[in-house]
């Protein structure tokens, strides 16, 4: 939680932090991310470095071209 | 978005699943759905015909890197049930059930919780034709 700030600088200074806090947030969305679940719904997320995790964006791409008839 | 509907079982086919898909969910850019034997059973795309085949096989070399990666993952237990991959404009979400495989294009954006719950409805739906 924020620690809360007294004053005019301290609202622009809250404003700010929000601001970046949700630059960051769209920037975490906009990473390429790949997540497998098992036959129970267990997601795991696949770090950089798993064998396939290219390969699997790479098809996402190329999945995506096609559908925009490109 | 995401809001599954009823549909009416003893008719469904194939390509009125896709349809009923594309309805439910105006993330969805394209689909394709597969059979048990891993051939092509419909596909459908917003943008116009689709290249269906081409997008088959994709879906399958989908699965066969998720299984890579699961092998390489620790405790990941039986093979991979669903697959989601984001990476440009684009998200593509996959579900692998006993009789069908089928894979959506989607936007960036899309809510992944939503979409396997409407593809997961689709292939139960599908099954149950099948039964």
């Amino acid at each position: 939680m924020r620690k809360e700030r007294k004053g005019p600088l301290g609202k622009v200074a809250g404003i700010a932090e929000d601001f970046a806090a949700g630059q960051r947030r769209r920037q975490a969305r906009r990473e390429p991310r790949v997540t497998i679940y098992d036959s129970a719904g267990h997601a795991r997320v696949l770090a950089e470095d798993t064998p396939g995790r290219a390969e699997l964006l790479e098809l996402a791409e190329e999945m995506t071209t096609l559908a925009a008839g490109e | 978005m995401g809001i599954v509907t009823s549909v009416p079982d003893p008719t469904l086919t194939p390509e009125l699943a896709l349809r009923y898909l594309d309805e439910l969910s105006t993330d969805i850019r394209a689909a394709v759905l597969l059979d048990g034997a891993g051939h092509v059973a419909a596909a459908h795309a917003v943008s116009g015909d689709p290249p269906a085949d081409k997008l088959g096989e994709l879906t399958t070399r989908l699965f066969d890197h998720a299984a890579e990666a699961a092998s390489a993952t620790h405790a990941f237990e039986g093979p991979v049930a669903q697959v989601e991959a984001s990476a440009g404009e684009g998200a593509v979400f996959a579900v692998r059930a006993e009789d069908w495989t089928i894979a959506v294009v989607a936007g960036r954006f899309a809510l992944p919780s939503l979409m396997f719950y409407d593809l997961r409805a689709v292939l139960s739906d599908l099954g149950k034709r099948a039964a």
